[in-house]
């Protein structure tokens, strides 16, 4: 009996539990979900653990082989890459190694980057120059397939510079947009070349073999006339077709498979040349009767231009690749024992000594760099060129108010300018750099005569770039036209001069962006190996610049790349609330806080002071009307907020008190339920001491606040914390009342943040978690008042 | 002098008063009866200065339909009688043939009536129904036929029906059901508002308000029962547990229904993730119109469950323990307990509990408002319900009158739950 009474309390434990878990399932993952890095977030099935709580952490990457471009535009505002939309056409410098990150890039730790497998890595100081010109005239002069002979040829144009022949040739073969040796791109086009042989063979074979040179004339020796029954017999035989069906399916078996067909290229090569030593009729001749007799030349000729050369020519492209690869390999003659670099992040106080020093010795001309300075100074290393191009708009339009305009022409008048620099950055980023020299000196001479700066414009560079010139000077070009529309001011060449120092300013951003961006990015090297020079990391699209030591990158461009991110205990911290702190700056949570608990620490004050003073009333004190008030006041506890809203937004709106917060405490100070509460229980307190007090002389303020409030106070307590609670969890008040950022509650902000960040549920999740934590926690140490209060509202 | 005191009295009551007065008099008194007012006059963004009077204008647009019902309200009331009636002499044959074999006594004319009937009625069913088009009068006569046949009746069929409603009810549903899935017909009260409430917006709110209550509330309070017995009858863990079944009714609506979003994500969710251990492929939650109200409906039992639970703990805990110790000494099991002492006992409170849902769950808003990003539904209007609707028509379409009408019809429903709880709460109170 025992014992089945205990098996059922087991069971039940263990429903209860069950249960309980499924309660705080949502919670956890919630939580679960916060701590999550992004790409960890949205897998299938679901993972109740993160990567970031590890102090190791392996992120894949790669070497980067797209076409190498200067700047990292995806690290650079919009304003900013207009500022250096000027010097997008330099070319990658040619010792530069860039390697992606593709899991997210860590913002702190310390990195480890690894080319190769771990092992020493090989590469090369100098190129045998006579052995690459050998190499490159043989691949030349191979005969490719059409489709790919373009692209092979662009390789020739690199043959002065082994270095950034063989770059191209690593991008054409394997690692560009379209390589050639992409495994479907290339079994399709074998597969199209063997087909239209194959229908070719059908078609010219029997024509070949009635061909009248293959007639056996008298005078023909023995060997001649064997040669010209062989050809014959090779024509009339389906030997051609046999072979063809072998080498079709073998051809398909490649298109399967993870890469190029690098790998694999041995078994291809192998299979095609087992193709061709049966069907090259000109090698077979060779090999049975040493020479092709003179008479079956034409045949042969004909025979190899139409069916087996294009077949060929896809050898061609192996032996390329193979001869190429070779070298490549051959040429790397120094071994790195150790090719793994250790970096890591600069601390801010250095980040800012660097700045300034770089900035300091750059060519920054002093005025801008000492602007520069102080705001780095004021701790806008951050986001310093956004910063310093604000400073000069703004003293570019202080200067606009000394001339005397007014703030609306000033700003009409930024406008044009802006705008008209913008056109010239363009036009100045097409330029060589002695014609930049001579558009600066112009712009220098003519700012005060648009006039004439717009004809000398178009004079100097029109030809060149008639598009650019066009909408800057043209005939009716935008330096003339607003020009003329400056004309309406007073002091019109003054204004115009300012066109100077605006253009003097974008010089300055330029040259800071430059500076900035070659130090903001670098890292601090703990270890790499000498050849390494600097490394910059751009956290924001997670690629790393290694710069080596005079050496070309093309000798690490086939390397695989290991990289681990460690972190220490407080940076792994730091890692776990990384999205909390972004979910933080993402919308102004603080000001949603402040105004939460302001309004709920409010309301529930004055609620509480109003709703003990109408219960003492209600209970003590006896005056007309008291029962009919009291009914009415427990009546209103069944009417449904939402009949109030039209009303009372009206109220609101006629008190002007949109988006204040009276709004949002003044409609809610006031809760029967709380009087009701409060008034049962003050009911309990016998009349005889509100009578002791009256004759001890003690007013019915003082007896209520010193005797009254202090024998109920659990239930005022519990009172408190339910108005509390409802007051930070309201919602469609709030949503009603405020429509600007700086008024809303928290509820309503999350739910804004919701509808901005989308689908991003690490942030959500992390957004909801400090949203519902100050509630959970006074929830977890204040639960007796509250499972009282809410038992209480059954028990009435 | 005792003048003097009564006014003094008076006074200071009134002064203490004072404050709770004034705001609930400019923010509750004066709006419920503004709201009234303002529901007989056409004021929207066209009309904020001058409002017109349009007497019940507001109310006549609410149940306004865009195109006219595909058949009659009548003819659905008579194709249901059909239905209803099939089912109620289904239930007589039922009680008949029980109290044949339990007592041994064949009533031979009113079998051969009832079943006869119920034969024919079967035929009818299933050869003629499902092939008429809006037609009602074939039946209508059929059932005019056979309800005459009850005015020669004068004392009851079946004596042993008398006082088992609930059984009759349960077993009448079923056959009701049955007997609508059996014999299937386009004709129907329910079919009727089903075409009827895609043309019109309210009438799909209320449609969506009542299918939240139906599913919600039944659900919500069997659960929070069992969790109230559960936690009632064990002795430890009893704070973790309480807490933690509690703790989704104190956070933020808002937070919950964007953790609840993430759950019923249809590719990375939760909870299709825990589906699939089941075999069930995944569902789309929050992208099928279908599922749009069970979904709102289940995140709501999830974070009122606590809460009902702890006002059924209260109720139990009240229950005094001689009760019990009397049952055990006449021997009485668990079961015998539960039936004849915790319920009867308990019984305030599910009905408490019951009412305060029924309110509560007619007012669902935030939830839609947040799961599904401030749209009602995926589409169609799939989760519309009243409260998103009165917010609509007032806050987006700025429709003051129309809403203030809705918020009223919104209030007449809830006032009749109200009234219901007080008039059967007087009855069951006394019980105790």
């Amino acid at each position: 009996m025992k014992i089945k009474g205990t098996i059922i309390e087991v069971i039940l434990y263990v429903i209860v539990f069950a249960g309980a878990a499924m309660m705080l399932m949502p919670f956890i993952w919630m939580v679960v979900t916060s701590l999550k890095l992004p790409e960890e977030v949205q897998i299938f099935p679901p993972t109740w653990g993160t990567v970031n709580a590890l102090s190791e952490r392996t992120i894949s990457a790669g070497i980067d082989h797209s076409t190498y471009s200067s700047q990292n535009y995806a690290a650079l505002s919009l304003q900013q890459f207009l500022n250096i939309g000027g010097q997008s056409n330099s070319q990658e410098a040619p010792n530069i190694l860039t390697v992606n990150f593709a899991g997210t890039p860590p913002i702190r730790g310390m990195i480890h980057l690894t080319l190769g497998n771990g092992g020493p890595i090989k590469y090369a100081t100098s190129i045998n120059m006579s052995k690459a010109e050998t190499l490159i005239s043989t691949v030349d002069s191979m005969i490719y397939p059409l489709n790919y002979q373009t692209q092979i040829k662009e390789l020739q144009s690199l043959a002065q510079n082994p270095d950034e022949y063989m770059k191209a040739f690593l991008n054409i073969f394997r690692y560009g947009s379209k390589p050639i040796l992409a495994r479907m791109d290339f079994t399709k086009n074998f597969s199209d070349s063997l087909n239209s042989a194959t229908t070719t063979a059908k078609m010219f074979m029997p024509v070949l073999s009635n061909n009248p040179a293959l007639s056996i004339g008298s005078q023909d020796s023995s060997s001649t006339i064997a040669q010209k029954k062989f050809v014959k017999d090779f024509l009339t035989s389906n030997t051609f077709f046999v072979a063809s069906q072998v080498l079709l399916p073998k051809i398909m078996t490649f298109k399967k498979g993870i890469g190029t067909l690098v790998p694999d290229l041995p078994q291809l090569e192998k299979a095609i040349n087992e193709f061709l030593q049966k069907v090259d009729l000109h090698s077979i001749l060779i090999a049975r009767f040493g020479s092709v007799d003179p008479s079956l030349n034409m045949i042969v000729k004909f025979y190899g231009q139409r069916i087996t050369d294009p077949i060929m020519g896809y050898l061609d492209i192996i032996k390329a690749y193979n001869e190429i690869n070779a070298f490549y390999t051959s040429s790397m003659n120094v071994t790195l024992s150790d090719p793994e670099m250790i970096f890591t992040f600069y601390s801010p106080k250095e980040m800012e000594q660097m700045l300034e020093s770089s900035i300091k010795s750059s060519k920054i001309p002093g005025n801008y760099a000492d602007m520069a300075v102080n705001l780095i100074n004021e701790g806008k290393s951050s986001n310093l060129i956004d910063s310093f191009i604000n400073k000069t708009n703004a003293n570019l339009k202080s200067q606009l108010l000394l001339i005397g305009l007014n703030q609306e022409q000033v700003d009409s008048t930024f406008r044009g300018i802006s705008g008209v620099v913008t056109n010239m950055k363009i036009l100045y980023g097409l330029l060589s750099v002695n014609d930049q020299q001579t558009l600066n000196k112009m712009i220098l001479k003519y700012s005060s005569d648009w006039n004439t700066l717009s004809q000398n414009i178009s004079d100097v560079f029109g030809s060149e770039h008639p598009n650019t010139v066009g909408i800057l000077s043209g005939s009716n070009g935008q330096l003339s036209y607003i020009s003329s529309g400056f004309s309406a001011y007073k002091n019109s060449s003054e204004v115009e001069s300012a066109l100077s120092m605006a253009w003097e300013n974008s010089l300055a951003i330029t040259q800071l962006t430059n500076v900035y961006n070659n130090v903001y990015y670098r890292m601090k090297i703990v270890k790499a190996p000498s050849i390494i020079s600097e490394i910059q990391y751009f956290p924001s699209n997670g690629s790393t610049k290694i710069f080596l030591n005079g050496i070309n990158s093309v000798w690490f461009l086939t390397l695989p790349v290991r990289v681990v991110a460690h972190f220490n205990f407080s940076q792994i911290f730091a890692n776990l609330f990384e999205n909390y702190v972004e979910a933080w700056n993402a919308a102004p949570f603080l000001r949603y806080y402040i105004n939460t608990v302001f309004v709920a620490v409010v309301t529930t004050f004055l609620n509480i002071v109003f709703g003990v003073m109408a219960a003492f009333a209600f209970s003590k004190l006896k005056f007309v009307g008291r029962d009919f008030l009291f009914m009415l006041f427990l009546a209103t506890m069944m009417i449904p907020g939402e009949v109030l809203l039209v009303p009372n937004f009206i109220t609101i709106v006629h008190f002007g008190w949109i988006n204040t917060y009276y709004a949002l405490i003044i409609p809610w100070i006031v809760s029967a339920f709380v009087i009701f509460l409060i008034r049962q229980n003050f009911m309990t307190v016998p009349d005889e001491l509100l009578d002791a007090a009256k004759i001890d002389g003690a007013s019915k303020w003082r007896f209520l606040w010193t005797v009254m409030v202090p024998l109920s106070r659990p239930i005022i307590i519990t009172g408190a914390l339910l108005n509390f609670v409802g007051s930070w969890n309201a919602f469609l008040w709030v949503l009603i009342v405020t429509n600007e950022p700086s008024m809303r509650t928290l509820p309503v902000g999350l739910q804004n943040f919701s509808s901005n960040a989308g689908t991003i549920y690490n942030q959500l999740m992390a957004a909801s978690t400090f949203t519902m934590l100050p509630i959970v926690i006074l929830f977890l140490f204040a639960q007796r008042y509250f499972i009282e209060g809410i038992a209480r509202t059954g028990i009435k | 002098m005792r003048n003097r005191m009564k006014t003094m009295e008076n006074i200071s009551g009134y002064l203490f008063l004072l404050p709770s007065l004034v705001i609930m008099s400019i923010f509750v008194f004066w709006p419920v009866g503004y709201s009234f007012y303002l529901s007989f006059f056409n004021w929207d963004y066209a009309h904020i200065k001058s409002p017109q009077f349009i007497g019940l204008s507001n109310y006549a647009q609410l149940f306004q339909l865009l195109s006219p019902p595909p058949y009659s309200f009548l003819y659905a009331l008579i194709y249901d009688a059909f239905y209803i009636s099939l089912a109620i002499f289904i239930v007589f044959s039922i009680f008949l043939l029980a109290e044949a074999i339990v007592q041994r006594h064949i009533k031979i004319l009113d079998m051969i009536y009832i079943f006869g009937v119920t034969i024919v009625e079967l035929i009818f069913a299933k050869m003629v129904i499902g092939n008429l088009k809006a037609d009602p009068y074939p039946v209508f006569a059929f059932l005019l036929a056979v309800s005459l046949l009850f005015l020669f009746r004068k004392r009851d069929f079946v004596v042993n029906m008398k006082g088992r409603f609930l059984i009759i009810f349960l077993i009448g549903g079923a056959a009701y059901l049955a007997l609508r899935f059996g014999f299937p017909s386009q004709y129907g009260i329910y079919q009727w508002l089903n075409a009827v409430k895609e043309n019109s917006d309210f009438i799909k709110s209320m449609w969506n308000t009542a299918y939240y209550v139906i599913l919600y509330v039944p659900a919500d309070i069997i659960l929070a029962l069992f969790v109230a017995l559960l936690l009632n009858r064990l002795k430890f863990f009893k704070a973790f547990l309480r807490t933690s079944y509690f703790m989704p009714f104190v956070t933020s609506i808002v937070a919950i229904s964007l953790v609840w979003q993430w759950l019923y994500n249809d590719q990375f969710g939760l909870i299709n993730y825990f589906l699939s251990f089941f075999g069930i492929m995944p569902v789309e939650w929050l992208k099928n119109e279908v599922w749009t109200i069970p979904t709102i409906a289940i995140m709501s039992i999830w974070k009122t469950i606590g809460y009902n639970a702890i006002i059924f703990l209260a109720g139990l805990q009240s229950i005094d323990k001689s009760y019990y110790e009397a049952a055990d000494i006449d021997g009485a099991t668990n079961s015998q307990k539960l039936t004849y002492i915790t319920w009867p006992l308990l019984s305030p409170m599910t009905f408490f509990v019951l009412i305060v849902s029924v309110i509560g769950a007619f007012k669902v808003f935030t939830e839609v408002y947040v799961l599904y990003q401030a749209v009602p539904g995926p589409y169609n209007n799939s989760g519309l319900t009243i409260v998103y609707y009165i917010f609509q028509t007032f806050y987006t379409n700025q429709e003051m009158g129309l809403a203030s009408a809705a918020a009223y019809i919104l209030f007449a429903i809830i006032l009749v739950f109200t009234l219901i709880q007080f008039r059967m709460g007087k009855k069951r109170v006394e019980y105790l």
